[in-house]
């Protein structure tokens, strides 16, 4: 991906004195939880699952932003207007999880997803399974970790022309030292006064751009003058649907809506779950954890919203960029290039906040996976809490060298691998929604899926494509076409294979109390009284 | 029952009922008016302005549903909830039942 | 290091199926062993399953890195424009896991409660 150039910032004494001071603060509020962080397992993972909603809420907020957020949200609005807005709407699957999903794994206890696994379904697949997410849990973030701090090369090369290992290796390092620390309980505390940080940051950036661009009425009379007035629209569409890649069909948004909204009823449908499912368990109670994901999600969407204007505002100044490259920087450049001295400094702490909120959560995530499923139930079962606590640092650290090796190795493939994170998406999608709703959806059916996924995603995307088979379909189509092969595989396999074994799927009815079509568990757990109050807990 | 059921007893809340369909309406409509709604009101558009007005009501909605029934099952869980630990540590260890 | 759009896409799949499927692994000596409490953890059927899985892994990155590392157009004319490259390194790889398969069976028995079955 090209590179836009590299703008002259001036940074003057009292921008870096802010950017030292607020990064201070930062690490500071992540370390002094060492002594809470170092007690357990569950204490270096989910902070001893005693937090009140609005510590994990703003975790939410803060994991959902990264540092490529911006310039993926300015590449959608810039290029689509305000109906771009839709693409990052997919966080409202929060607005149901909440009291759903969420609900269900909290009650599961599971400190991962690939122990829910294990709870959820029975025998050697429930194993299999458990065994399959968390080694693709592990890598994956370590991917992720790669992917994020490449932003933040990028951005850093643009604002001061340093190499880009730089940015990659310098801001990362910074954050795994409260990390390796504390642990969840350093990730969450600094989450809190980072997720605040740059949302004040955000908005004074944006509505600073907005003003630069001559206030809402500016902006709304200057897109009028170029003929670009759609823009302002959240609802124009290219048609009903069609075969474009470069249009933006009803189907388009349709596709979203459900995708976002539907979504979360399953567990895994979006690779944001995973994080989330950390934040959900270290939750106090079933109703802080509830609460949690929905206020995260929520004031996710008033940021996406507050971009959205301050972009347009980015359009009306320079609406005639071409390249990607140029327009997704477009935020950055709103504030680099009009704020005042002081504010740069600030404008760079947040984004540094932005960065660092992140790249803890990855941290302590792909270690959770690497530390509870990999090491603790595999390799060392009796292994006592300050060997768990050890090795969760050791694991922090392999991610962070192994995130620092793709990083700066293999840029290509890490965009590549991102890329098939969202097709992955598409083919599990329904399977992730199935195994919470439907009692004879077993541990062969997900695990099939997500085998099968792999092939047809590349066939349907990359191969077919490529011999000429198929066309480069617009994104619902593939999306609806992936989701229906994937099932030829899946529903067969769930059909010719036995179901979970019946007394494990009573006990996790009981515990989880899962909504949907359970009605064989639900019927025998009621004639044998284990749904009141006074039955369940052994 | 009523929509704004204050009153719970813990089997009831654990059983999934009308207000958490009405809590899950509620809610995407509340997150749908506020991703147009906030965008709209700093553009001072008036359809902005309402939808914004419209998805701070569903959010009251929201809570007032859902959250008597939220503190009741919570509090009758976590009575529950050591238990269920234990279990999850012992199957963990593979020491449950049917660990596996 | 950059590679070719495609290349990376699979590169960068494989490589996380890869990690997973360690992971697989883990899960099922765990099952055998503690579940089942096997003598024999993996069934020849298993064996035979790891050893096809790593052998067609193995021949595949070998295939796609000599596509990489040659200026030919296509798989059958960079593999011919290099045999040499290909074959005897290959050669020498077979005979390295052969050697240490065969001490491994050999010293292993010498261990009390450690045979080639654990």
């Amino acid at each position: 991906m090209d590179q836009a150039a590299a703008v002259s910032v001036v940074f003057t004494p009292l921008d870096w004195l802010w950017v030292i001071l607020l990064i201070s603060a930062m690490i500071a509020c992540g370390v002094v939880f060492y002594r809470l962080g170092k007690r357990s397992e569950a204490d270096f993972f989910l902070a001893g699952r005693g937090l009140p909603w609005w510590l994990p809420a703003t975790s939410v907020y803060a994991t959902h932003t990264a540092t490529d957020t911006p310039m993926w949200i300015c590449g959608t609005i810039y290029k689509w207007g305000m109906r771009g807005i839709w693409f990052p709407f997919f966080t409202a699957w929060t607005a149901i999880s909440a009291f759903v999903s969420t609900r269900i794994f909290r009650r599961s206890l599971a400190m991962s997803q690939a122990e829910w696994q294990n709870l959820r379904y029975s025998g050697l697949g429930a194993e299999l399974l458990r065994g399959w997410l968390a080694g693709w849990q592990t890598f994956m973030n370590m991917f992720v970790l790669a992917w994020v701090s490449a932003a933040m090369g990028k951005i850093c090369t643009y604002l001061f022309a340093w190499p880009n290992w730089i940015g990659v290796v310098a801001f990362t390092s910074i954050c795994a030292v409260y990390v390796l620390v504390a642990g969840y309980w350093g990730v969450i505390m600094a989450d809190f006064q980072q997720g605040v940080i740059s949302f004040l940051v955000i908005t004074l950036v944006s509505v600073w751009g907005i003003s630069v661009a001559g206030g809402p009425s500016g902006i709304v009379s200057r897109l009028g003058e170029i003929g670009e007035s759609a823009r302002l629209n959240p609802f124009h569409f290219d048609g009903f649907w069609g075969l474009d890649p470069n249009l933006f069909y009803t189907a388009d948004f349709v596709t979203l809506l459900i995708m976002s909204t539907l979504g979360g009823i399953g567990m895994g449908n979006f690779i944001d779950w995973y994080p989330e499912a950390q934040r959900i368990q270290s939750a106090r109670t079933i109703r802080d954890a509830s609460y949690s994901i929905w206020a995260g999600g929520f004031v996710t969407l008033i940021r996406n919203s507050v971009w959205a204007v301050a972009i347009l505002a980015f359009f009306v100044m320079y609406p005639a960029l071409e390249s990607e490259a140029q327009y997704e920087m477009g935020w950055f450049r709103l504030g680099f290039e009009h704020l005042p001295a002081g504010m740069i400094g600030v404008f760079f702490a947040g984004i540094i906040a932005i960065h660092l909120s992140t790249i803890s959560t990855h941290l302590n995530l792909g270690a959770l996976y690497a530390t509870r499923d990999l090491y603790h139930h595999y390799i060392n079962p009796e292994a006592s809490e300050a060997t768990l606590v050890r090795v969760g640092r050791i694991n922090t650290l392999l991610l962070l060298l192994g995130s620092f090796l793709l990083g700066l190795t293999m840029q290509s493939i890490t965009s590549w691998l991102i890329f098939a994170l969202w097709l992955q998406a598409a083919g599990i999608w329904i399977p992730s929604l199935l195994q919470v709703i439907w009692w004879r959806f077993n541990s062969w059916a997900y695990l099939s899926s997500w085998i099968a996924n792999l092939v047809m995603s590349w066939l349907v995307v990359w191969v077919l494509p490529a011999l000429g088979v198929l066309p480069e379909l617009p994104n619902w189509l593939n999306f609806w076409l992936l989701a229906g092969l994937v099932s030829l595989v899946y529903l067969p396999v769930c059909f010719f294979t036995k179901a979970d074994d019946r007394e494990h799927l009573l006990r996790y009815y009981v515990q989880a109390r899962p909504l949907g079509f359970w009605g064989p568990i639900h019927a025998e757990a009621e004639r044998r009284g284990l749904l009141t109050t006074q039955g369940g807990a052994s | 029952m009523s929509v704004f059921k204050t009153e719970w007893t813990a089997d009831d809340a654990d059983r999934w009922t009308i207000h958490d369909l009405l809590a899950c309406v509620f809610g995407v409509l509340a997150f749908f008016l506020v991703t147009v709604g906030l965008a709209g009101s700093i553009l001072l558009q008036p359809w902005g302005f309402v939808c914004l007005a419209l998805s701070m009501v569903f959010t009251w909605l929201t809570f007032k549903v859902i959250d008597p029934k939220l503190r009741t099952l919570s509090a009758a869980f976590e009575k529950k909830q050591a238990g269920y630990l234990e279990d999850m540590e012992r199957h963990n260890r593979w020491e449950g039942d049917d660990a596996g | 290091m950059q590679v070719d759009p495609a290349a990376g896409k699979i590169l960068g799949m494989l490589m996380a199926y890869a990690v997973s499927s360690l992971g697989l692994l883990l899960a099922y000596y765990n099952y055998r062993k503690r579940i089942l409490k096997a003598d024999r953890i993996f069934s020849p059927v298993a064996t035979a399953v790891i050893i096809g899985v790593i052998t067609v892994a193995v021949i595949g990155a070998v295939l796609t890195a000599a596509v990489a590392s040659s200026d030919a157009d296509g798989l059958w004319p960079a593999v011919t424009s290099n045999i040499v490259g290909l074959a005897l390194p290959a050669f020498i790889l077979l005979v390295s896991v052969v050697l240490t398969w065969a001490l491994f069976r050999h010293f292993s028995r010498r261990m009390p409660g450690a045979g080639p079955s654990d």
